[in-house]
């Protein structure tokens, strides 16, 4: 779906660092506990001390200093799982292929396999979503869920999922599809080495979205975004991970790799930024619109909403800037949380989508980064089922399968996968607690 | 007898389990210190959290009051005369007037807010074709100012000023106005030292189911503000969805709620006990 | 308070009394067309989305978008195109209506307790208004969050019965203040003329009290549907796997809103403005 005139990252003398080796050789988070819970004996939302004071104890969460309990995940676990042909997918809102009310690639799997997919769309925010399952992992029940979509780039969401040992490990005997067709960018990722817990859905990049017919000459770096000739029509993001990461490309440091003291300096940059009226507002997804409409001119953006959006002659105008700080590549990740009922059939599914033919039906209907490198030839010279499915979503999408195929943000090149950053990977909540005490304030400080 | 108990009952048993008892205890948070990670929480008495909240966000509170008191001011101001046509004038249609005040709000606020944002954008509907008749410098802007959060709370919490206001100015006795022009008042004087009076406790109800809400509202910031100007409920909002902060949370909407609470005592004090019976 | 306040008021002017005849006029040329205005400007957001779910859409994931690019019914014939909206949508429109009916009933009968019964026969009722300004004046958020909490405790599946408890705890106190106000202008005295002349207390109630009420009780049951129809933040909490509408398009926007969104909206609106032009054929019939 990407037009094929669309703006190419920008040229420039390559990084001979790949911000995929630095993760690599990315620590693994470590467990801490900022608190003893053991006091309290029950980790319910806020219940505890007045079950506590009625003398009621709820139930011991499954987080000690070891493994999770019960060697769940280990390969003698997975060995006494059996199908139970029905799994419990939720995932974000639109974010998958739709055909007349169903879902092709899912109708596939069914008949495949056997497997009953039931589809459901309750995220809209990775810390909300987190902080409603939560209670139920705290309790040690099951969450409702086999298989959930949390974004890498959230430390207080899928960070503390891992963190808290909450994300049933990975049969790593059933993900053949995976490690057939995964591309490096999600094989082995910094905040999962080993994809231990997680597996791609799709991929992003946080970059630099800008009017073209207003800002002629956008420069090739983020200075553009502190530019103050746009003063007032500059647009931030409100996530502070996107926010405290641009800061820190911003003053010439790797976010991966960053320190508390350049986190400070980042956001001394920010504040600054403020202060000089530049930002006229700090935005969560909303902000494409505002784009769209012209209160902004240069804004942080995801790559796909730029690509949707030069779809239509209208903004035709917008494009995307990858600068030579680099991009944030983010990746939606499928995990299995704890205590989920359904493991085996989670693991078919999730397994299902490494297909390079069911990446192919998914990516046309989507506009971000595909983990198949693979589904590229799938869509150029589409067989079997895939042809099927693609034609009969033609008529709506209204493009050729070979313009999805050949967009550089859908299958990345080797240029733009350089220019990839890694966020920072936090490994304590105090840390967290120090980055979101640095950039809060210049989101929601007066 | 039983009768007012009984008949009380239903609500007092779902108002009890599934809002003082949750609220308590989430208030009860405040005073607790939880690990963000796990949410697993230990009573520490920790009254410092108040102090800390305000310290942190009294501006933010003081942006909280400007905005829903001006948004409440001119929803008061915009409803009265809606509100006395309606209960005046609307005859056998007055269900019908009531029905479109709140039709609009049928239809989802993340559907109107999106429509807002385009209506108001620079270059939009509005802007655009004042700015091409020159009525209005080219770098004019609505979004992201104080002005447009208002107009959003305005917009959206006018059915909370109208509807009390409707109640409280269709219940007026007309015999009473009657005897007032029989006693030869104009209508001027029918309407300021008659009607007026008598629809104060019911402004004063409306100003309050306007304003309390509005106070706690986050998203018309959100959506229309800029830089300068968070609400409280924004920090709120941010305590319990971002930072996983509940403590800080909760000890804000404890701030906000005992706001609500000195307003409804000010409403007694005022109008008398028998008055608020009438209008809440 | 005498039946006249239930009725259709009178002119005032036509009381007896010197009435300044060109000002009435004025005033009820310059009340209409303010009142009018108002209306328009708070429909004028939804007209606009009216207008746009007509749009077509070019190339690429159909979703929402403000440029137009012609006029097509498309939208509106594959309303149900997309599962997960579809579906929210549904929910929406049965938890509201449950939670419509429930909170009407027992609001109405707290506003009825508390309209005919002071202390000290009814002792807590300061207490219970003062909870029912509460539950209005808090923040949506924490009632959220602590009703999930109580869920969890109870280990209560989320689901459409947590919605539904849920929306109804908000809508009980803006219905018995929505109806309270209608009758608080009660007049008992009907009340005991019907007794007097031999009605037990359940037929006064269902052929004199009830009729007579009923304006109030639909005034507060619109509220109620209104409220639960819009109700975002407290559903993003208490709702399971199946969300309602509200809460779907929310997360739609991170990728995109399909067309089908304003579709369902227009419909919605559709539809209350029917239920707006019903309410004056019935009130015609009554007259």
């Amino acid at each position: 779906m990407k037009d094929q005139d669309s703006p190419q990252p920008e040229e420039r003398d390559s990084h001979t660092d790949p911000a995929i080796w630095r993760g690599l050789t990315q620590q693994r988070l470590s467990r801490r506990q900022l608190l003893a819970s053991a006091g309290t004996g029950a980790g319910v939302l806020g219940l505890s001390a007045f079950l506590a004071a009625c003398g009621v104890k709820g139930n011991a969460p499954a987080v000690s200093g070891s493994s999770p309990a019960g060697g769940v995940g280990t390969a003698a676990w997975w060995a006494k799982q059996k199908l139970h042909h029905t799994v419990n997918f939720a995932n974000w809102p639109y974010y998958i292929d739709v055909l007349k009310g169903k879902h092709p690639t899912l109708e596939h799997f069914t008949q495949q396999t056997g497997i009953q997919v039931n589809y459901t769309e309750p995220i809209n925010d990775n810390v909300a979503f987190y902080a409603k399952i939560r209670p139920s992992l705290a309790a040690g029940q099951y969450t409702g869920f086999d298989v959930i979509v949390m974004t890498n780039n959230t430390p207080n969401a899928l960070g503390y999922l891992m963190q808290n040992r909450w994300l049933t490990p990975l049969d790593q005997s059933m993900m053949t599809n995976f490690y057939k067709y995964a591309s490096p960018l999600v094989k082995n990722p910094s905040w999962d080495p080993g994809n231990k817990h997680t597996m791609a859905w799709q991929s992003g990049w946080t970059a630099i979205g800008y009017n073209s017919s207003v800002i002629k000459n956008p420069g090739t770096t983020v200075d553009v975004l502190f530019n103050k000739k746009y003063a007032g029509r500059v647009g931030m993001m409100s996530d502070l991970q996107e926010l405290g990461s641009v800061g820190l490309l911003a003053i010439g440091v790797e976010p991966a790799t960053s320190t508390e003291s350049d986190w400070a300096k980042a956001a001394k940059k920010l504040q600054l930024q403020k202060s000089d009226g530049i930002v006229r507002a700090y935005y969560d997804q909303s902000y494409i619109n505002h784009l769209k409409n012209g209160d902004t001119v240069v804004t942080q953006a995801w790559s796909g909403d730029i690509f949707q959006a030069d779809l239509n002659s209208k903004y035709r105008d917008l494009k995307l800037l990858i600068p030579n700080e680099g991009a944030m590549f983010w990746t939606d990740n499928m995990c299995i949380p704890l205590y989920a009922q359904n493991p085996k059939d989670a693991m078919a599914v999730m397994d299902y989508f490494y297909q390079p033919q069911v990446q192919a039906v998914v990516e046309y209907y989507n506009d971000y980064v595909c983990p198949v490198p693979a589904a590229k030839q799938v869509l150029l010279h589409p067989t079997g089922w895939a042809q099927q499915a693609l034609t009969a979503m033609k008529p709506e999408i209204g493009l050729p399968t070979s313009k999805t195929a050949y967009a550089p943000t859908v299958f990345p090149t080797p240029q733009a996968i350089q220019h990839s950053r890694s966020y920072y990977s936090f490994k304590s909540p105090e840390e967290l607690t120090a980055w979101n005490n640095l950039f809060l304030p210049i989101v929601q400080g007066s | 007898m039983l009768a007012p108990y009984l008949l009380s009952l239903p609500a007092g048993v779902w108002l009890l389990a599934l809002f003082l008892v949750p609220l308590v205890v989430m208030l009860s948070l405040s005073l607790q210190s939880c690990n963000p990670a796990t949410g697993a929480c230990v009573l520490t008495w920790h009254w410092a959290e108040f102090g800390q909240q305000l310290s942190l966000y009294h501006t933010q509170f003081l942006t909280s009051f400007y905005f829903a008191g001006a948004a409440t001011l001119i929803d008061l101001v915009v409803s009265f005369p809606i509100a006395y046509w309606i209960a005046f004038y609307g005859g056998s249609k007055k269900n019908f007037f009531l029905l479109m005040l709140l039709v609009p709000f049928f239809v989802s606020f993340v559907i109107r807010t999106v429509v807002w944002e385009f209506i108001l954008s620079d270059q939009g509907v509005v802007l655009g074709a004042l700015k091409h008749a020159h009525l209005l410098p080219q770098s004019f802007h609505v979004l992201g100012t104080g002005y447009a959060v208002v107009a959003g709370l305005a917009y959206n919490y006018l059915p909370f000023t109208a509807l009390p206001l409707y109640v409280a100015i269709e219940r007026i006795d007309r015999r009473v106005l009657d005897a007032a022009y029989d006693l030869y008042a104009t209508k001027r004087a029918a309407f300021t030292r008659v009607i007026l009076p008598l629809t104060i406790p019911g402004l004063f109800a409306a100003f309050l189911l306007t304003f309390i809400p509005a106070l706690g509202d986050y998203v018309n910031q959100v959506i229309l503000g800029g830089t300068n100007n968070t609400m409280i409920g924004t920090v709120i909002q941010n305590s319990f969805l971002v930072t996983l902060d509940y403590p800080g949370g909760s000890a804000l909407s404890a701030v906000l709620l005992a706001i609500a609470l000195i307003g409804i005592f000010a409403y007694a004090r005022l109008l008398g006990t028998r008055t608020i019976e009438e209008y809440l | 308070m005498s039946a006249v306040a239930t009725a259709a008021p009178e002119r005032p002017a036509q009381a007896a009394g010197p009435t300044p005849r060109p000002r009435r006029r004025w005033t009820r040329f310059l009340l209409p067309a303010y009142s009018w205005l108002i209306i328009a400007y708070l429909v004028f957001p939804i007209a606009v989305m009216a207008l746009y779910s007509f749009n077509k859409v070019t190339t690429g994931l159909p979703q929402v978008s403000f440029s137009w690019n012609g006029f097509t019914t498309q939208w509106y014939q594959e309303w149900s195109g997309v599962p997960g909206l579809t579906s929210s949508f549904w929910l929406s429109i049965r938890l509201a209506i449950a939670a419509t009916l429930l909170a009407t009933v027992i609001g109405t009968l707290l506003a009825l307790a508390l309209v005919r019964y002071r202390p000290p026969r009814f002792r807590g009722r300061v207490f219970v208004e003062q909870v029912m300004f509460l539950n209005i004046a808090a923040p949506e958020i924490v009632l959220g969050a602590s009703l999930l909490g109580l869920f969890i405790t109870i280990t209560l599946a989320r689901g459409f019965v947590t919605l539904l408890l849920a929306h109804v705890a908000f809508s009980i106190a803006y219905v018995a203040v929505t109806v309270r106000a209608r009758l608080a202008g009660f007049d008992r005295a009907l009340e005991e003329a019907a007794a007097d002349l031999g009605a037990n207390s359940w037929t006064t109630f269902r052929k004199i009290t009830l009729p007579l009420i009923m304006p109030g009780i639909l005034a507060g049951a619109l509220m109620a549907f209104a409220l639960s129809i819009d109700d975002f933040v407290t559903s993003n909490f208490v709702s399971g796997a199946a969300v309602p509408f509200p809460v779907w398009v929310y997360g739609a926007t991170r990728i995109g809103i399909p067309p089908q969104v304003f579709v369902f909206g227009s419909v919605i609106f559709g539809v209350g403005i029917l239920c707006a032009f019903a309410s004056i054929v019935l009130s015609r019939r009554k007259a």
